[in-house]
């Protein structure tokens, strides 16, 4: 299973296989957890939004077509999907710097959870993003997805991720250059 | 690093360098035991399904078909008994008798007919000789 690729995977996952989605689960819960995090949620709330996610992947698993699109593209269109259900649910938009305080409080300081202060910087950083700038950023130079793909995901054209990209760097230089300063 | 990207940071250090650090900054792991609570929900949600109401719903379908077709081939056969043969296989439940309900009017209306069988004579020479009577 190890050695499978992930559209593979899920292949066998839509037949019923738990052996093979649990190896989808392995590979992908620290990136969908990270995903989550940088869009300035709790860690547990993150943790919760992973597992969310991959029981939303489990029910559609059978909708996944791998010659139509990468995995990633169809995970992280389901997890972009529960995002948006969270802050709409619980109007999270005007708290996320509380949020972002109790995330750091309650951040467990267990092996390799990683909880640096040039994690928290960046963390702080993308939480003063806007939604939109945020996730094209955790798209494309976090998940390291092309143009292409992340306007999939996002469902815009791929100028418009460009331009997101352009100016969500630009705003981050000034973000984490107020955060150096003293 | 993909190609959209490297073109993006094509001859920009400085936004390089901060891609570089967004990079590498730390990422959190999950708390242990996490896949196995996924997967124990991934359990439960199956076992839900099957108790789904369109799952219900077939089964109970399937068993009032079952229950149909069960009825038509295995039928009880009717056991002779000794009340079976002291009543009739049928039985007619009379009316009470009104007279007045039997009566039928049937009366001749020779014009209607269009011949006078009164006129006829009943019994002609052809009529006796066809009857072998004289």
């Amino acid at each position: 299973m190890k050695d499978l690729p992930d559209a593979e995977l899920m292949q066998l996952s839509a037949k019923g296989s738990e052996l093979a989605f649990s190896e989808l689960v392995r590979r992908y819960q620290d990136v969908l957890l990270n995903f989550f995090l940088r869009s300035a949620v709790s860690f547990s709330d993150g943790q919760d939004l992973a597992q969310r996610t991959f029981l939303r992947l489990w029910r559609y698993r059978k909708k996944y077509r791998a010659g139509e699109a990468k995995f990633t593209t169809f995970l992280f269109m389901l997890a972009r999907q529960e995002s948006i259900d969270f802050f709409r649910a619980e109007t999270r938009r005007h708290v996320q710097e509380e949020a972002l305080a109790q995330a750091a409080a309650e951040r467990v300081p267990a092996t390799g959870t990683g909880a640096s202060e040039a994690g928290e910087a960046v963390r702080r950083a993308m939480g003063r993003l806007t939604p939109v700038l945020r996730e094209a950023v955790e798209l494309v130079v976090f998940q390291d997805l092309p143009y292409a793909e992340a306007g999939e995901v996002l469902g815009v054209p791929l100028g418009t991720v460009k331009s997101r990209i352009f100016n969500a760097l630009k705003k981050l230089k000034e973000h984490l250059s107020h955060e150096r300063r003293p | 690093m993909n190609a959209d990207l490297e073109e993006l940071l094509e001859g920009d250090a400085e936004t390089r360098r901060l891609v570089e650090t967004l990079r590498r900054a730390p990422q959190a792991c999950v708390a242990a035991g996490f896949s196995a609570r996924v997967m124990a929900e991934v359990r439960a949600q199956r076992r839900r399904a099957w108790l789904s109401a369109p799952s219900v719903f077939a089964a109970a379908a399937s068993l009032v078909a079952l229950l149909a077709i069960g009825s038509i081939f295995f039928r009880p056969v009717p056991k002779p008994s000794l009340a079976a043969w002291a009543s009739p296989p049928f039985t007619v439940r009379l009316a009470p008798y009104n007279p007045a309900e039997w009566y039928v009017p049937l009366a001749y209306d020779a014009p209607a007919a269009g011949v006078n069988l009164e006129a006829e004579p009943l019994c002609t020479r052809e009529a006796l000789a066809a009857c072998g009577l004289r």
